[in-house]
């Protein structure tokens, strides 16, 4: 193959497309299944923030990054249980995104660019102080279960299927919160009609920093959980950016059915032009196909459309 | 009314229905060359959303919109402003807060919104009498340097106002005008519409009932979203449809 | 007659912003550093001053029409990337393996190509951005989001171009003059320094002439009130296309003059670390009238390099504390000064204006009523 044909950094050649067969493209899918579960989890927090409050959070994958640590010195070092480990993971990200509403956001609502740079600002500290108290080096923390079960020819971790669990129960639980307790409903009003939830006495202002504080702990909760799985530096956030913030600008931020919906044709495209091409590449193709995507419908795939057009 | 005047502005069965909620009915309306129009009705009678269909901010359901004869149905804003001259004033002011009276006049001057005419755009002294001409019909001459956003409520009104003339439109439509004026700047504002009289033709939606009397010729009662009555002020006065409408609003 | 002249221009002088008198000083601060300075320093500066170019860029495209562009380091990597590209291939280092380029890069070839790449690349890839976004009606958030991504692409697709861009080890740039590759033609840290500056002074002409034309009273009316402008017969998706490839080309050609001041250039230039960094000088030294952009990136990379060699023998990593007092500087910019220092400053003397006539007109109200 000379320079000139085809663009070569599209990588896909017609090689590797003739090398996939059933049960290559089944492990693709199966897989592609699980990470989707993990990327909707880590998202789960930026949609809560995004979609109720309007706030645009860019310190979310720092958070994800602090509940990687918290993960690592809870089970990997004090051999706390991994579950409780999840849980401790959010409360202390929950508390954390108190003190953060309360003296940080609060001051920015309906200001977006102070809002973003100031979320910008958070993130950067977050993430430096996590080296200069961490350093550079990665910490390791174990897979809660080794096992891995067959299907035919097909793999799957354990571990991942965990994650697909926790995940599952992240977003079971926020939806009966959101749309089961009274809290829930506090938090959709607001969202609606601040002005006349006001006026029917409830303190917008608490279930503001409620609603952001579930936002982070969510984050936290979701840092925990795919500790074992990654690198755990201070760099964590940085590679869960892209990824998280389009997800859920492609759902349709306020739309949670859509966020779910998102993460799976954004993992699952992955990983089917994953293997026909490398990781990277398909990294790429998705998220330009997301960008496009959002082009044509930038209220989300599944937002209903407004009163005025 | 006087049948050899042109029409300007024609709308035939105009319906607009936003999610089940019908916004218009069927209205039908004509407008004339030099005519001074003020539209009442109720909150909600469908007198903004008029405006959003004839200007292109919104697209009717069915109907048309005649202007100068040539369909302007759905046509996009950009387009109905310059290239079929209508100008709108908004209800609350809707200036730009960032720059200053006379920069605002200068936006809004008609002739140069299109790229090429800002690229090689140079102030001709036409072009800085007719700034000056437009500043002294606002009563804004003396703040001209002022921020727009420094300035009061009803001058703030009138910079608008100001900013549609400068536009030099063949329809000019006013949404409310002297909404939240003193009775002074109202009367005050009354007058500078009268002088725009004949120059331009005008649309004025209003509220305020001494206003409408001071300015009106003609007037179209709108409500929910039909048209309700036509005809002179004395004759709408006391159209008994409209009593009643206005009577069962107090 | 000529007190009639001496007056017109003292009154002349007088309505130009002080902003500008602020210019001149940094001008003059610039013109005067290299000769009290050593040459670790010059080539410092001629980084920084490649960088306000890029600040300024940013600031035309954010401060006067309010698309904030959180990925701008992609059309300043693009640029930088042409030359390093064009370099490495001219030179024939080590690390390269391919025989042509491809037929899309071929002007690289040569010095010439490679510079008017560097400037065609990114306003071509900011015109086909703007093309697709504003016509999809792309606003705000959004906007700043989808530039996010494709800073964070790009960054991706230039370590996976490794072929051409030597991944993540970057590119190394011998030559330092403006149109020539050769490894023996190296101008002085002094001389190169005047290029730069000859550089930043003609952009900054350019965008005081944009920003007060009438195309930038209407870029201004964008950022304020958009949708009213349609009123007015505007096109605003024409005029933000217009600035967007005009601040994408800018951007490219600090990326230019930035390579060849470093000396290397690596997938950084093009990621989300300096698009996010970009933003901050901006924000910090103010938005929307040119000097903070200037006085925001001087202000804070002076700081950062004085800093990081000041305190390196205390610790090798200064540059991580560094950062974090950074973080800190931006929350405390927008709790208290969100318009930035310049921003804030030009407040006060606006305010302080029109005071003073308001004052002039009450007097004469109060005596016309007498």
């Amino acid at each position: 193959m000379n320079d000139y044909f085809p663009p070569d950094f599209l990588f896909i050649s017609l090689k590797g497309m003739s090398t996939m067969n059933i049960s290559l493209i089944l492990q693709l899918l199966v897989s592609g299944i699980c990470s989707s579960f993990v990327l909707l989890l880590t998202s789960l927090g930026l949609v809560i923030i995004m979609g109720y409050m309007k706030v645009v959070n860019l310190a979310h994958t720092e958070m994800l990054m602090l509940g990687a640590f918290i993960c690592y010195y809870f089970y990997q070092v004090m051999h706390i249980p991994f579950v409780l480990t999840l849980i401790l993971s959010y409360l202390i990200c929950f508390i954390f995104g108190m003190l953060v509403e309360i003296v940080v956001i609060r001051h920015f609502y309906g200001k977006m660019a102070e809002t973003l740079l100031a979320t910008y600002g958070l993130s950067i500290i977050l993430k430096q102080l996590a080296l200069i108290v961490f350093g550079k080096s990665y910490k390791k923390v174990d897979y809660p279960v080794e096992h891995v079960i067959h299907l035919n020819t097909i793999y799957i971790e354990s571990y991942k299927l965990i994650l697909c669990v926790i995940s599952l129960v992240a977003l079971v639980g926020t939806l009966l919160l959101i749309n089961k307790t009274s809290m829930g409903r506090k938090i959709r009003a607001t969202t609606q009609n601040r002005t006349m939830t006001e006026c029917l006495g409830i303190d917008t202002r608490r279930v503001d920093t409620i609603t952001f504080s579930h936002g982070m702990g969510l984050a936290g909760l979701a840092g925990a959980a795919i500790a074992p799985m990654s690198t755990v530096t201070y760099a964590l956030g940085e590679s869960w950016l892209t990824n998280t913030f389009m997800n859920v600008v492609m759902g349709g931020v306020s739309s949670l059915f859509g966020t779910v919906a998102s993460s799976f044709i954004i993992q699952e495209g992955v990983s089917m032009i994953s293997g026909i091409s490398n990781s990277v590449t398909a990294q790429i193709v998705v998220l330009m196909v997301v960008i496009v995507i959002v082009r044509i419908k930038p209220e989300g795939l599944f937002t209903p459309k407004g009163r005025r057009s | 009314m006087n049948n050899l005047a042109q029409v300007l502005l024609e709308v035939k069965n105009l319906s607009v229905e936003f999610n089940g909620f019908q916004a218009l009915t069927d209205v039908n309306m004509k407008i004339y060359d030099g005519e001074l129009r003020v539209i009442i009705g109720p909150n909600g009678a469908g007198k903004t959303t008029f405006m959003d269909l004839v200007t292109g901010k919104t697209t009717p359901t069915s109907g048309r919109v005649f202007f100068q004869g040539k369909d302007i149905t759905g046509k996009s804003t950009p387009k109905i402003t310059r290239y079929y001259s209508i100008g709108r004033k908004f209800q609350g002011p809707n200036v730009f807060d960032n720059m200053s009276v006379k920069e605002n006049i200068e936006i809004a001057m008609e002739g140069y919104s299109g790229i090429l005419s800002c690229v090689f755009f140079r102030k001709s002294k036409v072009f800085k009498e007719r700034e000056n001409e437009v500043l002294k019909l606002i009563d804004l001459y003396q703040c001209r340097h002022f921020m727009a956003s420094d300035l009061s409520h009803g001058q703030r009104q009138w910079l608008e106002i100001g900013m549609v003339v400068a536009q030099n439109p063949k329809l000019i439509i006013l949404d409310e005008p002297t909404a939240g004026m003193t009775a002074d700047e109202t009367y005050k504002t009354g007058e500078m519409i009268k002088r725009l009289k004949g120059v331009h033709t005008l649309i004025v939606v209003e509220h305020d009932m001494d206003f409408v009397r001071q300015v009106a010729e003609y007037v179209t009662v709108l409500n929910y979203g039909k048209l309700l009555a036509e005809g002179t002020m004395e004759e709408v006065e006391q159209n008994d449809e409209v009593i009643a409408v206005y009577l069962k609003e107090d | 007659m000529n007190n009639v002249k001496m007056k017109i221009i003292k009154e002349q002088l007088k309505n130009i912003a002080v902003i500008r008198y602020i210019d001149i000083a940094v001008f003059l601060f610039l013109i005067i550093f290299p000769f009290c300075s050593g040459t670790y320093w010059i080539y410092v500066m001629s980084g920084i001053m490649a960088f306000i170019i890029f600040a300024i860029s940013l600031d035309l495209l954010w401060g006067y029409t309010g698309l904030m562009s959180m990925g701008h380091s992609l059309l300043f990597g693009a640029g930088g990337y042409m030359i390093g590209i064009s370099s490495a291939y001219m030179n024939h280092v080590d690390w390269i393996d391919y025989k042509r380029l491809p037929w899309f890069l071929a002007p690289l070839s040569s010095e010439v190509g490679a510079f008017v790449m560097a400037l065609v690349l990114p306003a071509f890839i900011s015109l086909f951005i703007g093309l697709f976004m504003f016509t999809g009606k792309i606003k705000g958030v959004f906007f700043s989001l989808i530039t996010l991504a494709l800073a964070g692409i790009a960054e991706l697709f230039v370590i996976n171009q490794s072929k051409y861009t030597h991944g993540n080890s970057g590119i190394t740039v011998i030559s330092r003059t403006i149109l020539s590759n050769s490894k023996n033609d190296r101008m002085s840290d002094f001389d190169y320094y005047f290029v730069v500056f000859g550089f930043l002074i003609l952009i900054y002409i350019i965008c005081l002439f944009i920003v007060n034309s009438r195309v930038g009273k209407v870029l201004q009316a964008v950022r304020e009130n958009e949708e009213r402008l349609t009123f007015f017969g505007f096109k605003p998706s024409v005029f933000k296309l217009l600035i967007y490839t005009i601040s994408g080309m800018m951007a490219g050609l600090a990326g230019v003059l930035y390579v060849r001041a470093q000396g290397s250039i690596n997938s950084t230039a093009v990621g989300i670390n300096l698009a996010t960094l970009v933003l901050i000088w901006v924000a910090v030294g103010g938005r929307g009238n040119l000097t903070g952009a200037m006085i925001g990136t001087l202000v804070l990379q002076i700081l950062e390099t004085k800093l990081t060699s000041t305190f390196s023998s205390i610790s090798s990593d200064f540059v991580q504390y560094w950062k974090l007092v950074l973080g800190f500087i931006i929350l405390l910019i927008v709790f208290l000064i969100p318009k930035g220092i310049v921003g804030t400053l030009i407040d006060r003397q606006q305010k302080h204006k029109d005071r003073k006539r308001k004052e002039v007109i009450l007097q004469q109200e109060v005596i016309h009523h007498e």
